[in-house]
């Protein structure tokens, strides 16, 4: 019988007029997600503790062993600095400030011996361009290359953030899409690149009915898991219209191999 | 409201945390699903502040994966973050309701006579059906998802999603008559 089907689609669609949204909700999951990260961060730094302890022990009972009487001493790690209060606002924080590794996960790695492995890229050790464009049906693609050009290893890891500015940095439109395919971390050496593919849907401007097309000036590019963007000149003609969401996608970052040519 | 130029406001985990495009993205993503999924989170728990929080949990918990990038089908994975919410919180609550609803008059604030007090009624009724079924009759009916989809987002068989509907129906049916003769 379809009608109690009917019946609970629409008296339940309807039950929309008794939903709003509160006004804190962003607060209230930023609170949460606080909350989620300190938990985490507690049982993370429990298992380092042990891990330090452990360390400690195996050297203290081989140092026994080879030698009487030379002291050893354990210089205890510097607790991790709470990064709400050091992260500053416009993320115009020098490369690597506010990601150092805490004193205790570094201790018990040179504790261990193992070598230290390379930092999430920061924006300024990137340089961006677009490369290789080339039309499809409807469908610019292009590489979206990021450049290492600092001097040490760093990896890069998920998706850029890419969206379309005016001549005075005002966004314009949605961001572009993330489309599925490429994942996991790549490790960019000094000099070496890695990137993304960033498809402009030309075909989706003109035909949106909602688009309010327009003439960008440049694309404001967020390297992955960067607070700071850089901005990319050139011209590109989108939808103003943030509800229309589909001039632009762009994949996850991986080695360049990987990208279609 | 939103044509034109997006505002360039920082969302508040934004402060906190190391992210930029993704959190940009979220908060996208936050304004547009937000009150669908209280709607939602409402429908499963009958309780709107317990709704509210169930929903602000659904997306803390998904924005870490989706900030590594592991998220494909965002609105799938809300749903799905807020279904698990609501059954956590849920199970002992269903005896309660059971019990409250069969000892007084139902909810005999408003005389059952137009539509707004059917819906309460119906929507009575199904806080009192196990909470699966009750997920799998909003998910499929007021959610429009299909049997594949459902299944996706409660993480069981499509069949699985077919049985929990078809029964989940026939003892709704049933309270209703019930309730019927009574009045």
């Amino acid at each position: 019988m379809n009608d109690l089907e009917r019946l609970i689609g629409e008296s339940g669609r309807e039950m929309s007029d008794r939903v709003s949204v509160p006004g804190d909700l962003q607060e209230r999951i930023a609170a949460r997600i606080v909350k989620r990260r300190s938990a985490r961060r507690a049982r993370a730094l429990t298992g380092a503790v042990v891990l330090v302890v452990l360390a400690v022990g195996l050297a203290i009972l081989t140092n026994h062993n080879h030698s009487n009487g030379t002291r050893v001493t354990f210089t205890a790690p510097t607790a991790p600095t709470q990064p709400g209060a050091t992260a500053s606002p416009s993320g115009t924080s020098p490369p690597g400030t506010s990601r150092t590794t805490s004193g205790l996960t570094a201790t018990s790695a040179s504790t261990i011996g193992k070598g230290v492995s390379p930092q999430p890229c920061r924006t300024a050790m990137l340089s961006a361009s677009l490369t290789n464009s080339q039309g499809a049906a409807g469908t610019l693609y292009s590489h979206l290359v990021f450049h290492n050009v600092s001097t040490t290893s760093c990896t890069v890891n998920g998706y850029p953030g890419v969206s379309f500015v005016d001549g005075a940095g005002h966004q314009i439109g949605a961001p572009a899409q993330r489309a599925p395919g490429y994942g996991g971390a790549v490790t960019v050496g000094p000099g070496q690149s890695a990137g993304a593919v960033f498809a402009l849907h030309d075909s989706y401007v003109s035909t949106a009915s909602n688009c309010a097309s327009t003439t960008a000036a440049g694309l404001r590019i967020y390297p992955p898991n960067e607070t700071t963007a850089q901005f990319l000149p050139g011209q590109f003609t989108v939808c103003a219209n943030a509800a229309a969401n589909g001039s632009a996608s762009v994949s996850a970052v991986t080695a360049l191999a990987n990208l279609p040519a | 409201m939103r044509e034109g130029t997006v505002t360039e406001t920082m969302p508040a985990w934004q402060d906190r945390t190391d992210v930029g495009a993704p959190a940009m993205l979220f908060t996208d993503a936050v304004k547009g699903s937000s009150h669908r999924l209280i709607r939602l989170a409402y429908l499963l728990t009958g309780d709107m502040a317990e709704a509210e929080d169930a929903v602000a949990e659904a997306y803390a918990k998904v924005w870490s994966r989706f900030r590594h990038g592991q998220v494909d089908d965002l609105s799938q994975y809300l749903q799905r973050a807020v279904v698990n919410t609501v059954r956590g919180n849920l199970r002992h609550r269903l005896v309660v309701r059971r019990q409250a609803l069969r000892a007084g008059p139902q909810l005999a604030v408003r005389p059952f006579e137009d539509r707004v007090v059917d819906r309460d009624r119906l929507w009575a009724e199904m806080l009192t059906l196990p909470i699966r079924q009750r997920t799998a009759l909003t998910l499929r009916f007021v959610e429009d998802l299909s049997e594949q989809e459902t299944a996706l987002v409660l993480g069981v068989k499509p069949g699985t999603v077919k049985s929990r509907v078809s029964r989940g129906l026939e003892q709704l049916r049933g309270q209703l008559n019930r309730s019927d003769q009574h009045e």
